[in-house]
C-alpha cells in the first residue's frame, strides 16, 4: 500500500490567536513496503505529520492517499494503520496476550458487501464534511473581509492621532486578518474542486455496490441450485462418488458465502493471530505476563505485535528508539528492520537520531519546521546534501563550516583557493563551504587548508584533531586515519586538503 | 555537619571538620527520639482512646455480661460499673444471652430486613449514576466548571436542612413540587402520598412503605453522589490519555473504549468507593430519620408509618439498624445490653460483606 500526501498543513492556534504552522504544504509519496525515515530536529513536524497519516489530528489542508482510497476525513480506527507510540501505551490490566488480541476484538469483517458499503458512507461523509468545510472557509473569508475593512478605517485613524504603539497594534491586527483572508481565499477553490471529486466518488461507490450486491446474489443462486441438485441426486439414488463429490462442492459453496457473512473472529482464531504475531516480533514466552512485568525492549515490542496484530496497510512508529538505552538501540534496530522486511509492511517511523534514521530506512525525509528538506535514500541524503541543514544534520561528528568567498570563478578560503578543479559560475559573493571531518586529507607538504591544533584524540581506528583554521570562528574537527599519526602528533600546526567539499550559498542552497 | 540525635528543644552538638574539634553550642535537654514520637502522639491517641476505644470496650462488655443494670453513682464506664457492681456484691456472669435477645427482637429482624433492602437498592444506583456522572464531566468541554458545581452542591448541604427539603418536596398537601411535576410533565392525574400516614381525604392513596422507600433511595442517592463523583473524576484524570490514542487506533468505538479501558483502569477507585459504600449504607440512620422528619408524630425517632404494622410498632416503617438500636436505648436506658449486643452484629454483618467484596476484588481490580 503505497502512501501519498499532498500539499499537508496543519496549523494549530494558541490562545491569544497566535497561529503556529507546524507542518507546511508537504507533499511526498512512500513507495510500498518501504520503511521510510522522517528525520528533523524537535519541532520540525514530523510528529504532528505522522499523527495527521494516522488519522489522530485533523490537518488544516491537503490530503493524505492510502492507495487508491482519499483517507483525509476518515477516522483513525477505519483507517487500517497500526500505531506505536513513544510511551508504548500498553494496556496496564491486560496481558500482553489480550493486548495483542484487542485491535483484533473490534475487527469487524465487513460481511456481505461490507467493504463496498464502508465505502459508500465514508464518501458521502467525506462530500458532507468538505461541504461543511466551505461553508466554514466562506464564513472565515466573509469574516476576514469585514475585519480588514474595519482595522483598515482604524489604522488611518490612528496614523491622524499619530499614535505609534496603535499603528503598530493594529498593523498587526491588520497583517493577520490578510493572512487568514488570503488562506480561506485558497482553500475555497480547492474545496470546490475536492467536493466535485468526492461526489463523483460517491457515484463510484454506489455502482461498486450494486455490483457487489448482484456477484454475491448470484453466488447464493448458485449454491441454492447446487442444493437442489444433491437433494435430486439423492432421491434418483445416485453412485457414491458423485454424491459425495456433489456434497463437498456444497460444503464448499456454502462456507464460501459464510466466510464473506462473517463479522467476528472466533477465540481460537484470535489466539492463533496473536502467537504467530508474537513470534515475528520474538515475545511469545511472555504471553500471560502483564506489561510491567516487562522489559522496556520487550514492551515495544509488544507493542509492535498489537499494531502489526490486525494486519495494517500502513505501521508508523513514533520515536521507537528514543526511550531505551544505548545497547538495547542498536539491538532494536535491527528486529525493526527484520520485521520490516519480512511482513513487507509500509512502515514510516520519526526520528531526531540522524544515526538511526541513516541505518535503517530505505528513504529519508528530512525536515525542518514544517517543510521537507530533502527525500532521498539515506547515502545520498548524507553525500548530497540539498542544503546546509541537511549537511549539519546528518553525519556525526558533524560538518565543519567555513565563510569562504566566490571570486572570479574560483573558490577561496581565507584569500586561497581551495578547489582547483571545479569551475564555479556566477558572480562574486561570499559562501559557505563546508568538510566533513572524514574528508580532510593530511598532507605533509602543500595542503591549502592550515589548521591550528588544539587536542589530538586517538581512538583507536582514527585520529581526531581538534583545531581551528586561522580566521574562521569554528572548531574543526578532522578525521585522520591513525597509521598518519606520526606526521601530526606533537605539531602546532597542520595543513589538510579537502578531498571533497560542498559549497553553500549564504542561504543554505547547496551550489554545485 | 554531623546531625546528633533528634532533640526538642535544640542541642546541637555540631562537628566543624575545618577546625576538626567539638564546637559545642548551647545545651539544652535532649530526648531520644522514641520519646519524640510519643510525645507527638498523645494528644491524638487521647482523643482517639476517648471517643473511639472506650465506647468500643464499653460496648463489648455490655454486651457480653448478661443481665446488667446500671449500678446508680458509678458513672457510665463499663469496668466501673462492674468493678462497683461486685464490690456492691452482684455476682456478674460472661454469655450469649444478650445476642439470643437481640436476635429473638421481632422489630430488630425487621430492621434488619429494612436497612438491607435500602442498602441493596441505593448503594448499586448511587454508583452507578456517580460513575456516568463523573465520564460525563470528563469528556465535557464547554461549561464544565458550572456543572461541577451543581454537582458537587449536594455534598456541601447540611443533613438534616436537605431531609427538610425533601420531605417538603414530596409533600402531599397541594404544594408539594415533585406532584406537581409529575402532574405537568407526565400527566399523573392523582397526587401520589409519598410520606404521610394518615389519609386525610377519602378515596386517596395511602403512603406505602414503597413510596417511602422511594424518598429515602432518592434521598441517599442526592446526598451520596457528589463525594463519589469526585474520587471518580479525581480517579478519570489519572488515566493517561494515550490509552484512548491507542485504542482507537485499534479500533475501538467509545463505548468499548469506557467498558474495557477506562473501568478497568478505574477500578481501584471503585473498590474504594463500593466499600465505604456499603459500610456506611448499613450504619444508614440520619438520612432515614431527615426525611420523616416534620411527619405527624411525637415519637423521637419517628421512621415513618404503614398500615401494615400493628399499633405498637407504629412510625417503625422503615426502622434501619441503627434507628433500632437508638430505639432500644431509649426504652432501656438502664440496661445498655441487648443495644450493644446489636451493635456488634451489625459490625459482624458489615466485616462479612466487606471481606467478601475484597476476595471479589482480587481478580477484578487492576492496580
Amino acid at each position: 500500500m503505497d502512501v501519498r500526501i499532498e500539499n499537508l498543513t496543519k496549523t494549530f492556534v494558541g490562545k491569544k490567536g497566535v497561529e503556529t504552522t507546524a507542518v507546511n504544504k508537504m507533499s511526498f509519496k512512500i513507495p510500498d513496503g518501504k520503511l521510510v525515515g522522517l528525520l528533523g530536529p524537535s519541532g520540525c513536524g514530523k510528529s504532528t505529520t505522522l499523527y495527521m497519516i494516522a488519522g489522530l489530528h485533523k490537518p488544516t489542508d491537503g490530503h493524505i492517499w492510502f492507495g487508491d482510497e482519499d483517507v483525509t476525513n476518515v477516522p483513525p480506527e477505519n483507517r487500517g494503520i497500526g500505531l506505536v507510540f513513544q510511551n508504548y501505551a500498553l494496556y496496564p490490566h491486560l496481558s500482553v496476550r489480550q493486548n495483542i488480541e484487542f485491535p483484533l476484538d473490534n475487527v469487524r469483517f465487513t460481511g456481505r458487501c461490507g467493504e463496498e458499503k464502508n465505502r459508500l458512507i465514508d464518501a458521502r461523509a467525506d462530500v458532507k464534511t468538505s461541504e461543511k468545510e466551505l461553508a466554514k472557509a466562506t464564513r472565515d473569508l466573509a469574516k476576514a473581509e469585514k475585519e480588514i475593512v474595519s482595522f483598515e478605517a482604524k489604522l488611518e485613524k490612528a496614523k491622524e492621532n499619530n499614535d505609534q504603539k496603535a499603528i503598530e497594534v493594529v498593523e498587526e491586527k491588520l497583517n493577520s486578518a490578510k493572512t487568514r483572508k488570503k488562506i480561506s481565499e485558497e482553500r475555497i477553490p480547492s474545496l470546490q474542486e475536492h467536493i466535485e471529486y468526492a461526489k463523483k466518488e460517491v457515484e463510484k461507490a454506489e455502482v461498486a455496490l450494486e455490483k457487489k450486491l448482484e456477484e454475491y446474489n448470484k453466488k447464493v443462486e448458485s449454491l441454492n441450485e447446487e442444493k437442489t441438485k444433491l437433494g435430486e441426486m439423492l432421491k434418483a439414488g445416485k453412485d457414491e462418488k458423485e454424491v459425495a463429490k456433489q456434497r463437498e462442492l456444497v460444503a464448499k459453496k456454502q462456507t464460501e458465502i459464510e466466510n464473506i457473512n462473517r463479522i467476528k473472529l472466533s477465540k481460537a482464531d484470535k489466539d492463533a493471530i496473536a502467537l504467530e504475531m508474537a513470534k515475528v516480533v520474538d515475545i511469545d514466552q511472555f504471553l500471560d505476563r502483564k506489561p510491567k512485568e516487562l522489559s522496556g525492549g520487550q514492551q515495544q515490542r509488544v507493542a509492535i505485535a498489537r499494531a502489526l496484530a490486525k494486519r495494517p496497510r500502513v505501521l508508523l512508529l513514533d520515536e521507537p528508539l528514543s526511550n531505551l538505552d544505548a545497547r538495547l538501540r542498536l539491538q532494536t534496530r535491527e528486529e525493526i528492520k527484520r520485521i520490516q522486511r519480512e511482513t513487507g509492511i509500509t512502515t514510516v517511523f520519526v526520528t531526531h537520531d540522524q544515526e538511526e534514521a541513516m541505518s535503517i530506512s530505505d528513504f529519508i525525509v528530512v525536515m525542518k519546521l514544517g517543510v521537507i528538506q530533502q527525500i532521498d535514500e539515506p547515502q545520498k541524503v548524507y553525500e548530497e546534501p540539498a542544503n546546509l541543514f541537511v549537511a549539519k544534520f546528518l553525519g556525526s561528528p558533524a560538518i565543519n563550516v567555513f565563510d569562504g568567498e566566490l571570486k572570479g570563478g574560483k573558490l577561496l578560503l581565507n584569500g586561497e583557493e581551495i578547489d582547483k578543479d571545479s569551475a564555479y559560475k556566477g558572480e562574486d559573493r561570499p559562501v559557505k563551504i563546508a568538510v566533513r571531518p572524514e574528508s580532510f586529507v593530511f598532507a605533509a607538504k602543500g595542503g591549502n587548508i592550515p589548521v591550528t591544533v588544539t587536542t589530538v584524540e586517538q581512538i583507536g581506528r582514527d585520529i581526531t584533531v581538534n583545531g581551528y583554521v586561522k580566521g574562521q570562528d569554528n572548531h574543526i574537527k578532522a578525521i585522520i586515519p591513525s597509521e598518519l599519526r606520526n606526521g601530526i602528533l606533537g605539531k602546532a600546526e597542520v595543513s589538510f586538503t579537502a578531498k571533497r567539499l560542498y559549497v553553500f550559498e549564504e542561504t543554505g542552497e547547496r551550489i554545485k | 555537619m554531623v546531625a546528633t540525635e533528634n532533640s526538642i528543644q535544640g542541642t546541637e552538638t555540631v562537628f566543624d571538620p575545618m577546625k576538626a574539634k567539638l564546637i559545642s553550642k548551647r545545651r539544652r535537654v535532649s530526648l531520644p527520639q522514641w520519646a519524640v514520637a510519643w510525645l507527638v502522639l498523645i494528644p491524638a491517641l487521647i482523643f482517639i482512646s476517648m471517643f473511639m476505644l472506650y465506647p468500643i470496650i464499653n460496648t463489648f462488655l455490655y454486651a457480653f455480661i448478661q443481665n446488667f443494670k446500671y449500678e446508680k453513682g458509678a458513672g457510665s464506664f463499663a469496668l466501673g460499673q462492674f468493678f462497683t457492681g461486685i464490690s456492691r456484691g452482684k455476682v456478674f456472669t460472661f454469655g450469649l444471652s444478650n445476642f439470643k435477645l437481640a436476635l429473638s427482637n421481632e422489630t430488630f429482624i425487621y430492621s434488619i430486613g429494612n436497612t438491607a433492602i435500602l442498602v441493596i437498592v441505593e448503594v448499586p444506583l448511587t454508583i452507578t449514576v456517580s460513575l456516568l456522572i463523573a465520564t460525563f464531566l470528563n469528556n465535557i468541554k464547554v461549561l464544565k466548571g458550572f456543572y461541577q458545581t451543581i454537582f458537587f452542591l449536594p455534598y456541601v448541604t447540611n443533613t438534616i436542612a436537605l431531609g427538610l427539603i425533601f420531605n417538603l418536596a414530596f409533600s402531599y398537601s397541594p404544594g408539594g413540587f415533585i406532584n406537581v411535576f409529575l402532574n405537568k410533565v407526565f400527566g399523573v392525574k392523582d397526587p401520589i402520598n409519598w410520606l404521610q400516614s394518615d389519609a386525610y381525604k377519602p378515596g386517596m392513596m395511602v403512603s406505602t412503605k414503597f413510596t417511602q422507600g422511594v424518598v429515602i433511595v432518592l434521598y441517599s442517592l442526592w446526598n451520596g453522589i457528589a463525594f463519589k463523583i469526585l474520587v471518580f473524576m479525581s480517579g478519570l484524570a489519572t488515566i493517561d490519555s494515550q490509552y484512548y490514542n491507542a485504542a482507537k487506533i485499534d479500533g475501538a468505538s467509545n463505548f468499548t473504549i469506557w467498558r474495557r479501558i477506562t473501568l478497568p483502569l478505574l477500578s481501584p477507585q471503585i473498590l474504594y468507593i463500593t466499600i465505604t459504600s456499603f459500610i456506611g449504607a448499613f450504619k444508614m440512620y440520619t438520612g432515614v430519620m431527615a426525611v420523616y422528619q416534620g411527619a405527624e408524630s411525637n415519637q423521637s425517632y419517628y421512621f415513618g408509618s404503614i398500615p401494615e404494622l400493628p399499633a405498637d410498632r407504629d412510625g417503625e416503617a422503615w426502622i434501619p439498624i441503627v434507628g433500632w438500636i437508638y430505639r432500644e436505648l431509649e426504652h432501656n436506658y438502664d440496661a445498655p445490653g441487648i443495644a450493644s449486643a446489636a451493635s456488634l452484629i451489625l459490625l459482624a454483618i458489615i466485616m462479612v460483606i466487606t471481606a467478601a467484596q475484597f476476595a471479589v476484588s482480587k481478580k477484578r481490580v487492576h492496580y
